[in-house]
């Protein structure tokens, strides 16, 4: 006991120190490659980082599913769902969509089509939480999004969510049905328990009943009295009669019900112009030693303006070009790296054809754990660059192909 | 002993209760424990396997309670070895049954820490699997469930066949294969872990709980349906035991009292 | 491996109990370690068993339907009734197997909702409420009570058991399963709290429940699958009785083979 006193004292000492903040998470355990090749999160904010009970935050941003999607994973063109992750009910979800569409059953995306969404959330529990947006894409798991320190305050006791049924009722979600449940629970309880004690009242029956049995042979069913099937009769005659009465009690309360409701949303795709740059990736090295991502593309311009590149984001990591974009981290866990995106061979000139070089150089790669990409079957990259024109005008590319590592050991 | 009376008869013993009570008084104390700490901080630290935080907290537990549980398994099954009756052909009766007692005290704790372990410690790693993203093969409810639980149930388990084994009798001359099957079922649940953990990183991405993934673990849960047999075995054996050989009148109403009911 | 039935007495003569009244307290000594074992091995077992066989459908509201979990969950359930009702029956007599069972599995769900899918993990309790099955256990004790037979039984209990499930359970299901409105589209109250209560593991798509077929003819789902579930419950019975009668054997061997 003295031993046990030693290890879990300070152990519960720490429940109760601990601070009562929530991160989110499982996404740096996912192969770097498939975090790249998934789907690509953009521009994905919360209405509000501070809230009360009952109070209401948006979640909003795009989503793209990537082009390079693996082979072997199954397809989000298949069945998914949007979804929120966050530990446990926190939160009540009160709306989502996609390109307008209220996404409450599953559905699927396709590839390369950039969407909308917005999920509405109810603050139910108090406390701090790493707010994730995710989607579940099936057979594949969960295709985590950039995550967002989101805090609860106020008095959970206060929390409300109702609802009005078709037939004109009110309900309180958190409670409703509830009291039924609990009634029919215990009635069923107490008249299992009910038959269970009266077997009890022959005390002692274990040794005395098995001596019996065996003495007896074929000739057991002696040991059961006619009490004994009395007792039977009346109980089956009163479960029967339960459940028939419990039924006929239900359709008489409940008189309209309809199935559980499934089946697939369609989505249409949302209205836009087709993206006038494109590029090819010709080179896509990972240089270890100075966690330093280097690829060079050919960029083809067909838009009317001058572009440049201010984002490459990958695996919800985000790389700024300080001289084009201002972008900082929104806390401490959000994946911007602010100045860490150098730019080789930019802008491009409208309708030009160029060689540019980009360098995204930053820890993130190593506290994220991207650079277990050297350990991947599979060393296929993908990520989104961001153009700019010299008016503010963005253009999204993804691009994607083979990744080569460079272990520092060769010179040159 | 001393409740062997004259002429070969005996008093009736008594179950070890103030030992049990103790024994389970250590394992409430030891799961509630354990619960209350998962519970304040496996959605506060036990999110990221990654984190500094979740080495601190979650894997420190892991890599203590390894090697004390299977020291102390280990300690407490060599004990029983060494202090093992080396004389049953001498045993007295009533001896034997106290034993008898004492091995269904034994499956007791067995019964308790199965439940523990199979119930609300299983539960507790559905509800939170599905409600998070499973990252590592180590997680909070993994880290209570299979490498503290099923390791408790696995050793008492194996207390309890050991102490038959060497200090009763019919299950020292003889091997209960209902008794092996039932200790060997928790057993084989930590090698099991292997099939488990490789389904669901390659795969199977979801966390739905009834699953084929799974479905190893119900199957050896199964070995506890041989349960059966060993009460039989056990009872089969109490039963001579509490034979009544007095020839006062005690021996008619022990009839009435064998049959337990009116005839 | 040599199965032994009948390993010899290890001790016999005239060593005995010195009185009935002896006797009676070593036989309250065994109820009174053998039955709270019982109780908790079958809250343990059961409750194990259930939850990897069934897990979902009876860990959520939102997941009980009319075509699966009324006949996934009947087979699941009458194992241990089967097992552990053969055991009690033919070896102390008594008609517990059924009711017993899926007592303690009752005590043992409500516990670890409460605990787990309630305190931990936080949702509210009528999302996440055990079904009720102990009427089911009761028609099994009861029939085999009056019968005395295990294939009449498993002919009519094991039959009623997969048939009553729905009916049994409906008195607790209705009111979730009553129509509204959201967003435009139709759910049940059940469907809106599978929504609005975030399961970031479990979505939407992971639910085994019933869809349409165009050979569906409207109501007729409920009905067809519980005397499916009876039928092939009669069976499930029966064969699990067997494993029971198995299970019970006192088998001895030399030595691990």
């Amino acid at each position: 006991m003295k031993f046990l006193r030693t290890l879990l004292l300070p152990l519960l000492l720490l429940c109760v120190t601990y601070p009562a903040t929530s991160m989110a998470h499982g996404e740096r355990a996912q192969m770097p490659q498939l975090r790249m090749r998934t789907v690509h999160w953009i521009d994905v904010q919360a209405s509000t980082t501070k809230l009360a009970i009952n109070e209401i935050v948006k979640i909003k941003g795009k989503f793209m599913p990537s082009e390079y999607w693996p082979h072997h994973v199954n397809s989000i063109e298949e069945t998914a769902f949007l979804n929120i992750g966050v530990p446990g009910p926190s939160f009540v979800r009160l709306d989502s969509r996609v390109n307008g569409v209220p996404m409450i059953r599953s559905t699927s995306f396709h590839k390369g089509e950039v969407y909308d969404f917005e999920i509405t959330l109810k603050a139910r529990k108090v406390g701090r939480y790493h707010v994730h947006t995710v989607i579940n894409v099936e057979g594949a798991g969960p295709m985590i999004g950039p995550g967002m320190w989101v805090e609860v305050t106020g008095d959970e006791s206060t929390f409300q969510n109702t609802a009005k049924t078709l037939l004109g009722e009110t309900i309180d979600l958190e409670t409703y049905g509830l009291g039924n449940v609990m009634f029919w629970s215990a009635l069923w309880f107490a008249v299992g328990l009910a038959w269970f004690v009266y077997w009890l009242t022959k005390c002692p029956i274990i040794v005395p009943r098995f001596k019996r049995t065996a003495e007896l042979g074929f000739e057991a069913d002696q040991l059961i009295t006619p009490m004994d099937r009395r007792i039977g009769g009346i109980f089956l005659v009163l479960t029967l009669s339960l459940i028939v009465g419990g039924y006929g009690y239900a359709q008489e309360k409940w008189p309209i019900t309809t199935p559980l409701q499934t089946g697939r949303i369609d989505i249409p795709p949302l209205d836009q112009p087709p993206t006038p740059i494109s590029i090819k990736l010709i080179e896509a090295r990972y240089r270890i030693p100075g966690r330093s991502f280097r690829m060079e593309f050919d960029v083809i311009n067909g838009s009317d303006r001058p572009v440049t590149i201010g984002e490459f984001a990958a695996g919800n990591l985000r790389f700024i070009n300080a001289k084009v974009l201002d972008v900082k981290a929104k806390d401490e866990h959000d994946l911007v790296a602010s100045d860490a995106l150098r730019v080789e061979g930019a802008p491009v000139a409208a309708g030009a054809t160029q060689r540019v070089v980009i360098y995204a150089d930053d820890a993130m790669w190593e506290t994220e754990r991207m650079t277990t990409m050297i350990s991947s079957p599979d060393a296929v990259v993908a990520g989104m660059l961001s153009f700019f024109d010299d008016k503010g005008g963005r253009h999204l590319v993804e691009f994607g192909g083979p990744m080569i590592p460079d272990f520092g050991m060769v010179k040159g | 002993m001393s409740s062997v009376m004259q002429n070969n008869t005996y008093v009736s013993p008594k179950g070890p209760w103030a030992k049990l009570f103790l024994a389970l008084f250590g394992v409430g104390i030891l799961y509630g424990s354990y619960r209350i700490y998962q519970n304040a901080t496996a959605f506060t630290v036990g999110l990221d396997y990654f984190s500094e935080d979740f080495q601190t907290y979650w894997m420190t537990l892991l890599y203590i309670q390894l090697p004390v549980l299977f020291g102390s398994g280990a300690a407490i099954v060599g004990w029983i070895w060494h202090t093992r009756d080396r004389h049953l052909d001498k045993l007295a009766p009533a001896e034997e049954l106290r034993r008898y007692f004492v091995v269904l005290a034994q499956i007791m704790a067995f019964a308790v820490i199965a439940y523990l372990t199979a119930s609300p410690f299983t539960e507790a790693d559905a509800a939170w699997h599905q409600v998070t993203v499973r990252d590592t093969d180590f997680t909070p409810t993994h880290i209570v469930l299979f490498y503290f639980a099923i390791p408790m149930f696995i050793i008492s388990g194996v207390v309890a066949f050991a102490y038959a084994r060497t200090r009763l009798p019919q299950f020292a001359n003889r091997l209960s294969l209902p008794f092996a099957v039932v200790v060997a079922g928790p057993i084989m649940i930590m090698p099991n872990l292997g099939l488990n953990e490789w389904g669901h990183t390659f795969f199977y991405a979801e966390e739905l709980f009834a699953a084929p993934i799974h479905w190893g673990f119900v199957l050896l849960g199964w070995a506890t349906f041989a349960a059966g047999g060993l009460v039989v075995q056990i009872l089969t054996r109490v039963v001579e035991l509490t034979k009544v050989v007095s020839v006062s009148e005690g021996a008619e109403s022990s009839r009435a009292v064998a049959v337990g009911v009116s005839v | 491996m040599k199965a032994i039935d009948n390993p010899a007495s290890v001790s016999a003569g005239q060593h005995g109990l010195s009185s009935a009244i002896e006797q009676r307290k070593a036989y309250v000594q065994v109820d009174l370690l053998v039955i709270p074992l019982i109780v908790l091995l079958f809250m343990g077992i059961f409750s194990f068993h259930f939850a990897l066989l069934v897990g979902d459908w009876d860990y959520w509201v939102d997941w009980r339907d009319r075509r699966w979990w009324p006949l996934v969950t009947p087979l699941a359930l009458s194992v241990l009734p089967g097992v552990f009702g053969f055991l009690l029956w033919d070896k102390l007599r008594l008609p517990l197997g059924g009711t017993l069972t899926i007592l303690c599995l009752t005590l043992a769900a409500w516990i670890s909702r409460y605990l787990n899918f309630h305190i931990f993990a936080d949702f509210p309790m009528n999302f996440v409420w055990p079904s009720t099955y102990i009427g089911l256990g009761l028609i099994l004790d009861c029939m085999l009570l009056l019968t005395r037979s295990f294939f009449w039984t498993g002919l009519f209990g094991g039959f009623a058991f997969g048939l009553l499930i729905y009916p049994l359970n409906w008195s607790m299901l209705a009111p979730f399963q009553v129509p509204l409105e959201l967003n435009g589209t139709m759910l049940t109250v059940a469907d809106l709290m599978g929504y609005e209560y975030i399961r970031t593991a479990i979505p939407e798509y992971v639910r085994i429940i019933e869809e349409s077929t165009l050979r569906t003819f409207g109501s007729a789902v409920t009905p067809l699958t519980a005397v499916f579930a009876g039928f092939l419950n009669i069976l499930n019975y029966w064969f699990w009785l067997w494993i029971g009668y198995l299970g019970a054997k006192a088998l001895w061997i030399r030595k691990i083979v």
